[in-house]
């Protein structure tokens, strides 16, 4: 079913192009030795250091036969291969957790925290991986876009609402691109869209250059903490729409109301189960007391990532459209 | 007439040979300024702009025909292929630039130390190194250009004295 949609690259060949050449040579040739249809469903590899590497096919797990058991020598040059050999350049993504690499997969890290002031300053002996595999779904978002645009040149003011691992970010990233190229059939011209990719998973830029498709009218500003990322792009690149990912800080609620206020349309993903849940988060509580944001996107799992569960009106958390669409 | 053409040309000739070996005596502290520079260019690619270490050592190692060139570049090449890490990859650079370079023994373990962290620490500890390796280079640099100020006098002089002494010899 995952690779019925014209879209889409397989996943398979994400993982030996993408995925692999960040992986030590001896764990490469076992993952490369599954059978195409098992490496298809993969959308997680975890790797533990002294335990057997799994990969997660949705709910369930993939083990290699013989289990590969991965060692601290691959932990490190693991980490290298990831790091491009730099590891000075990602210090950052390290204190934060996670690296994203090239094609906008995000590693995230586990070791042994190391503080300095009370504070993070960095992870040594990293010992667990778990490399989450993107995929850019070209049309993901067909299915709500009649929703989202409000005539003649504008974006509700929405916000994409789900566990993780449901494909906000891909819905996001697909948002950005039909808002940005235009959408024919709602009459909507292609707008200057704006997007701040704190992580680069959205665009997923190398070297400055987006690697997915997210629109002929779309500047990035890449790696740049999403608050100030917003308010630099409505400065400099003058934006119909703003997009960014994972809201959830206080500055980025006073991020966003900057933009809203600034007459720019905003779209942006959080964390939650539901409206209310969101609604209740600390730093996003004075977003919803504002009535800032206009529609609300529930995202689920429940027929596999993607699923909209419901269309709300933000405002009055009244559904719009329920029910799943695809 | 003939002679003394005959001389000109045995005293030139053999001056010119001076100033050639001479001039092979100025290599060494000549590559070490272009690798000091290299480390320099390398500096701000790390501090500043945080590039990644293959494409931050093609940027900072100069013209491709200098040895920091060669060996900067081969090094990015080695790194890029994820073959190896960047100690291995660095470590053969460094072999390969010394093999084709006036470089000493003592140049090329000042290089290989630099190697052994390159990649796996923070920006400011792989400053630190490079900083480290540059002052390194810059006393070597200084000791080698004083020597070689020295040799290069003499096989200038010894050129031009051979030179006259084979002269006097066939006259």
């Amino acid at each position: 079913m995952q690779n019925e949609h014209p879209g889409r690259k397989p996943v398979v060949d994400i993982i030996l192009d993408e995925i692999l050449p960040c992986l030590p040579p001896g764990l490469r040739s076992t993952i490369a030795r599954l059978p195409r249809e098992q490496l298809n469903r993969v959308h997680e590899i975890r790797l533990r250091t002294w335990r057997p590497v799994i990969l997660m096919a949705g709910d369930d797990e993939i083990c290699p036969i013989p289990p590969y058991i991965f060692s601290d020598d691959d932990a490190l040059i693991t980490l290298q291969l990831i790091a491009c050999g730099s590891l000075y350049a990602f210090e950052d993504d390290v204190r934060q957790g996670y690296i994203t690499i090239r094609g906008g997969h995000r590693v995230g890290l586990v070791g042994r925290v190391v503080l300095s002031h009370g504070r993070i300053s960095t992870l040594k002996d990293i010992s667990g991986f778990c490399i989450r595999i993107a995929r850019e779904i070209v049309g993901a978002a067909d299915s709500v876009m009649q929703y989202l645009v409000k005539p003649p040149r504008r974006l509700y003011h929405t916000l994409i609402i789900s566990p993780p691992r449901c494909g906000k970010t891909t819905l996001l990233r697909d948002i950005a691109r039909q808002a940005s190229d235009g959408v024919p059939h709602l009459e909507f011209p292609g707008v200057r869209v704006g997007i701040a990719d704190e992580r680069s998973e959205i665009a997923a830029c190398y070297t400055g250059v987006p690697q997915t498709t997210c629109g002929i009218r779309t500047d990035v500003l890449d790696a740049c903490p999403k608050a100030e990322g917003m308010i630099m792009l409505i400065r400099s690149m003058s934006p119909d729409v703003v997009i960014t990912d994972e809201i959830g800080r206080e500055e980025d609620s006073l991020a966003i109301r900057e933009v809203m206020c600034a007459g720019v349309s905003l779209v942006a993903t959080a964390h939650g189960g539901s409206l209310e849940e969101v609604a209740r988060r600390p730093a996003l509580k004075c977003l919803f007391e504002g009535d800032m944001f206009e529609r609300a996107l529930i995202l689920s799992q429940a027929h596999g990532p993607g699923t909209v569960e419901a269309i709300l009106n933000a405002r009055t958390g009244k559904a719009i459209v329920s029910g799943p669409l695809r | 007439m003939v002679k003394i053409v005959g001389a000109v040309l045995v005293v030139g000739s053999s001056g010119v040979i001076g100033n050639v070996v001479a001039r092979g005596y100025s290599e060494r502290p000549r590559q070490l300024a272009e690798l000091i520079s290299a480390f320099t260019l390398l500096e701000t690619e790390i501090s500043y702009a945080k590039t990644p270490l293959s494409e931050a050592l093609v940027r900072s190692g100069g013209y491709r025909n200098c040895i920091a060139g060669k060996m900067f570049e081969m090094a990015s090449c080695i790194i890029a292929s994820g073959d190896q890490s960047p100690g291995q990859a660095w470590e053969a650079a460094v072999g390969y630039a010394y093999s084709i370079s006036a470089l000493t023994s003592e140049d090329r373990d000042a290089l290989l130390a630099f190697g052994a962290k390159l990649g796996s620490c923070n920006s400011t500890d792989q400053l630190r190194h490079i900083a480290l390796v540059r002052e390194r280079l810059r006393r070597s640099e200084a000791q080698a250009r004083e020597k070689a100020e020295q040799t290069a006098r003499m096989w200038r002089y010894l050129g031009l004295t051979v030179g006259a002494m084979i002269t006097l010899l066939l006259y």
